[in-house]
């Protein structure tokens, strides 16, 4: 049995257009679970990234409520939603987002400074490891224009890591990178998970989804399918690949 | 018309920075325009006042007997005079009301023709004037600051036989050759039975040696004369010596000068200052435009990629900044009339004359189109950028790293960690802030010289550098025949404290060469205070002269020079030169040996500098002890009790002239560069709060951010002040005769305004960084 670490109830996203209201999401109820590598997938406007950035509390759903430890983040004020961010949640964004005038080494400190259970000696030494678990200790000290999107983005999985959050948010992290690096930051983001960290990515590409241990399928802001697999190894992955495929066809993907 | 398209899209979207432009520059049109047009009405005003009120060319008291039959044809018969008005009056000894007391002596009268009765609004005259009745009391204009007082307050004259007589102040009115707040002694009206009754009691044997009745002359100057007003009375006198005979005298040139100097002074100092803005302008617009094209640098590709030519681009800058001008220069010059009318009332009170109601159109214009040159030029210079655009480069995303182009490694810090970010932000992007920095440091730099001019007048060591004693302790005879020996009064003031310096002092007017002068007399010439070259008039036929009367003569070092008084005259040589801002620099000074010779030296007060200011008090006490009501003492605390209130006043003004408009510019400045900052800023604002910063975290970083430009800018701003502020006040007091000034920086002059530059960057930046609050980490989704 696993433990529930964020579930959403009645979850609703609407915006204001042409006088009306478009449904994003639709009452969606959903239980995301401790250590599991979670993949949302679905055509381009189903709501993946809407669903990843409610359930995170980057976003105010419209309805619903999203409980965290215990609480309601939809209900929380934004120093608590700020608190939480540094704290228990991380984030990865497709395009980066790395301020662009820190070094690498200052991006990834600088939500660690945030921290106040750490001090800055710890955090400058977790960075450090961290730069060296994902390659980049020899550009630490480079802008964040002056090396490759890969790199900037094994930054940025450093960045959102820094803290040991509890969940890692993922929006589409390879949706900017060539194939190279897309492998790359999809290794780490796999052994991040095979080391105990719970992650809940969004994507549109076959290949990220085989990382995942669950994934679910969303069509016009509904959950429509959810696929439970093992964890993943690389010699398995061509199987991996017939078994998810088949399902997303199910899924008429 | 595709440019006005644009132009009004432009302008809609960027409001903040075309408000910001208009309102900087309406504030300067408004400055400008209305002091221009002050300046000129109170001059205009002055000379109004002078050819209405009768005051001739020069005025002249003449101690009754001194004004022989063989004088009065002397000087009516003179080619250079077209006639001679006769007046009789008396001198008293101050006035004043339990507010305030002036003890300068005025000369009393009865109401004579020319002169004209303000009505009750001070906005015009009278048409008739009503005669005095018993008890009631016309006053120059003047005197209503001087002694605050308004129509139908009670007054106290001090008369000379040491009683009061008390008036009732019927009004104020406009006498234009000494009705004004910086001139010393002045006419005032009284009735005829009044006049006659004072008269009479002054009539008595304790008053027979002194100089009590008076002939008031108003010499007119020959219609065919060409001389200036000053020429004529020094001819006159070297002609005559009626000016030599005079207690004292002044022609319209010196009333128009010394009644104008005080605003004048101000105006200069405003004048300054609104150039310094004028720069300010120059700078914001600069840095509006290279962040604009930074931030519009794909918008302005397209648009090249769909036609635009450069000259369209530049011409669409262009228009959208001089539109915002015109309308700030519209708005100015609207508004340069109530104001200009409300420093013109305020400078009435200072002149003590009626200005005139025009308007300055066309210096106003010409600054105007001086304004609106230097700007086009600029912004031709500044969007030459444009031309680098390419519509490709800029279409895919492809241009330079514009935002962080240089950077220091200052490192972050977790202990100080929005302080250190907020000073990366700044050496990450030097260039954006420069400009910021720049106008930080010229507003840091008016402050200060502006609170190191108010300080002057606290600093012992700058008054005496201006030829000012700041004696501790006076004392004097409170009776004219009273009899005591100093060499006790020395003692007593020795067993309390050490005597730093003891001088008697007096002044007169004496000529020299012929022009009439303020001259001062030192028992011991060596303490001559303000000496800037040569040395004291140590021997008795040796003076010192300031720098504006050696021009005004030209005469220097080393010259001899006859020097008059009454009917005797010597010979003298100048020793040195000196400073002193007495009668605005038209002063001499020399020791009591050398006096002796034009006149009867009596000391009736004597100062003391003492090494214990504290023991003046004790001192004051020991010698009212011992000396009851026949010795007087003062003691002196601070600028009041040099008789310098007026200037503390306007300096004051000043200063909250300077602070506001520094503090309203910081306002503007801030909140428009805060605007673009956030702009260019508005992605990495999402990331930080991805990162988990509050809005309220991130605002204090733009308020650390604009504490930071304003910390730097004042310390730029104090550089500059070290540089130029002695210089740039030593022009300006140049008109008071003083060229030499020495500026006193202590923390509190330099803190003070940094500390007000500091602050109000900060708070200002964390108001305009309220936009935070709208930006959303959510924002960084792409969908």
């Amino acid at each position: 049995m696993k433990n529930t670490i964020l579930s959403a109830k009645g979850l609703c996203k609407s915006f204001a257009h042409n006088g009306g209201q478009l449904h994003i999401l639709s009452h969606i109820d959903l239980e995301l679970y401790e250590d599991d590598f979670t993949v949302i997938m679905g055509a381009s406007g189903s709501g993946k990234s809407t669903l990843l950035y409610a359930l995170s509390g980057m976003d105010r759903a419209t309805a619903g409520q999203v409980i965290y430890d215990g609480r309601d983040i939809v209900a929380m004020k934004e120093k608590e939603l700020a608190e939480l961010r540094h704290t228990e949640f991380g984030f990865i964004f497709q395009q980066m987002h790395l301020v662009s005038n820190l070094t690498l080494f200052e991006n990834i400190v600088v939500p660690g400074y945030l921290n106040k259970r750490k001090t800055a000696a710890e955090v400058k030494s977790r960075a450090g490891e961290l730069m060296e678990q994902m390659g980049i200790s020899k550009v630490k000290t480079h802008l964040p224009s002056q090396v490759s999107g890969g790199e900037q983005q094994r930054c940025a999985i450093a960045r959102a890591v820094i803290n040991t959050p509890a969940l890692l948010f993922a929006d589409e992290p390879t949706g900017a990178l060539n194939r190279k690096n897309t492998t790359e930051v999809l290794n780490l983001l796999t052994e991040l998970n095979q080391a105990g960290q719970s992650i809940l990515m969004v994507t549109h590409d076959t290949r990220a989804a085989l990382r995942a241990t669950r994934i679910l399928y969303l069509e016009d802001g509904k959950i429509m399918g959810n696929l439970a697999l093992p964890p993943y190894r690389a010699e398995e992955e061509k199987s991996r690949e017939t078994q998810v495929n088949a399902w997303l066809s199910s899924m008429e993907w | 018309m595709e440019i006005l398209t644009l132009l009004k899209a432009n302008i809609k979207r960027k409001k903040g920075a075309f408000v910001g432009i208009l309102l900087l520059t309406a504030i300067i049109v408004a400055m400008m325009s209305s002091i221009f047009s002050v300046r000129e009405n109170y001059e205009a005003g002055m000379h109004r006042a002078f050819s209405e009120s009768g005051s001739g060319d020069i005025v002249a008291y003449i101690k009754q007997e001194r004004l022989t039959e063989e004088v009065r044809t002397m000087v009516e018969s003179n080619a250079l005079v077209e006639s001679v008005d006769y007046y009789e009056a008396f001198l008293t000894q101050g006035i004043g009301t339990e507010k305030r007391f002036d003890s300068e002596g005025h000369f009393v009268m009865e109401m004579r023709e020319g002169i004209r009765l303000f009505n009750e609004d001070l906005n015009g005259f009278v048409s008739e004037i009503p005669p005095l009745q018993a008890g009631e009391i016309y006053l120059p204009l003047g005197l209503r600051s001087k002694i605050d007082c308004e129509v139908g307050d009670e007054v106290s004259m001090a008369l000379l036989t040491g009683e009061y007589a008390e008036f009732t102040v019927k009004g104020f009115v406009q006498e234009p050759s000494q009705g004004s707040l910086t001139i010393g002694y002045k006419q005032i009206f009284i009735s005829h039975e009044d006049y006659v009754r004072i008269w009479e009691s002054h009539h008595i044997p304790e008053l027979e040696e002194l100089t009590v009745f008076i002939n008031v002359l108003l010499i007119h100057q020959a219609k065919d004369s060409a001389l200036s007003a000053a020429k004529f009375q020094r001819q006159l006198n070297l002609e005559t010596r009626i000016i030599d005979l005079s207690t004292g005298s002044l022609n319209k040139d010196q009333s128009i000068r010394y009644s104008t100097l005080m605003p004048d002074i101000v105006i200069d100092i405003v004048q300054a200052f609104s150039l310094l803005l004028f720069v300010v302008i120059l700078i914001v617009i600069s840095h509006s435009i290279g962040t604009e094209i930074e931030i519009d640098y794909v918008t302005l590709g397209i648009l090249k990629a769909q036609g635009f030519t450069e000259r369209k681009l530049r011409t669409l800058f262009s228009l959208q900044y001089l539109l915002a001008q015109i309308i700030g220069i519209l708005l100015g010059g609207l508004a340069a009339i109530p104001i200009g009318k409300k420093i013109g009332d305020g400078c009435m009170m200072i002149t003590g004359v009626l200005p005139e109601n025009g308007l300055s159109i066309g210096k106003a214009l010409l600054f105007i189109i001086g304004i609106l040159l230097v700007s086009i030029v600029l912004i031709f210079i500044k969007t030459g950028r444009v031309v680098q655009i390419s519509p490709v480069r800029a279409i895919s995303g492809g241009k330079e790293e514009i935002f962080f182009d240089s950077r220091l490694n200052l490192p972050i810090q977790k202990k100080l960690l929005s302080a250190s970010l907020s000073l990366r932000q700044i050496t990450s992007a030097a260039k954006s802030y420069w400009g910021t920095v720049c106008i930080a440091a010229i507003l840091a730099f008016s402050m200060i010289t502006v609170t190191l001019t108010g300080n002057l007048l606290s600093s012992h060591n700058a008054l005496r550098t201006m030829g000012i004693v700041v004696p501790d302790i006076e004392v004097y005879y409170t009776e004219r025949d009273s009899v005591v020996s100093w060499e006790k009064i020395d003692e007593i003031v020795e067993s309390y404290s050490k005597i730093e310096e003891k001088n008697f002092r007096g002044s007169s007017y004496a000529s020299v060469n012929g022009e009439n002068l303020y001259l001062q007399v030192f028992a011991y010439p060596e303490y001559i205070p303000g000496i800037l070259k040569g040395r004291a008039p140590l021997y008795d036929n040796e003076i010192v002269i300031t720098e504006m009367v050696a021009d005004m003569l030209e005469i220097g070092m080393g010259d001899e020079v006859t020097v008059a008084k009454g009917d005797r005259e010597a010979r003298y040589i100048i020793s040195g030169i000196f400073q002193s801002a007495n009668d605005s620099g038209t002063t001499f000074a020399m020791g009591a040996g050398g006096a002796e010779k034009i006149a009867d030296v009596t000391w009736y007060s004597r100062y003391y500098v003492l090494a214990d200011a504290e023991a003046a008090d004790a001192i004051a006490e020991e010698i009212t002890k011992q000396y009851g009501d026949g010795l007087g003492v003062h003691i002196y605390k601070d600028a009041d009790d040099m008789g310098m209130e007026e200037f503390e006043e306007v300096l004051f003004l000043l200063k909250t002239v300077i602070y506001s408009f520094s503090v309203l510019f910081a306002f503007v400045v801030v909140a428009m560069v805060c605007n673009k900052a956030f702009i260019r800023e508005r992605r990495d604002i999402g990331i930080y709060k991805a990162m988990g910063f509050t809005a309220k975290k991130l605002r204090m970083g733009f308020a650390l951010r604009f504490l930071w430009i304003g910390l730097l800018g004042s310390v730029l701003g104090a550089f500059l002040s070290i540089l130029l502020s002695q210089r740039l006040l030593g022009i300006i007091l140049r008109l008071i005769g003083l060229s030499k000034i020495i500026l006193e920086y202590t923390w509190g002059s330099v803190a003070m305004p940094a500390g007000a530059i500091c602050l109000s960057f900060a708070l200002f930046a964390y108001l305009a960084s309220h936009k935070i609050k709208q930006v959303a980490a959510s924002e960084l989704i792409l969908e």
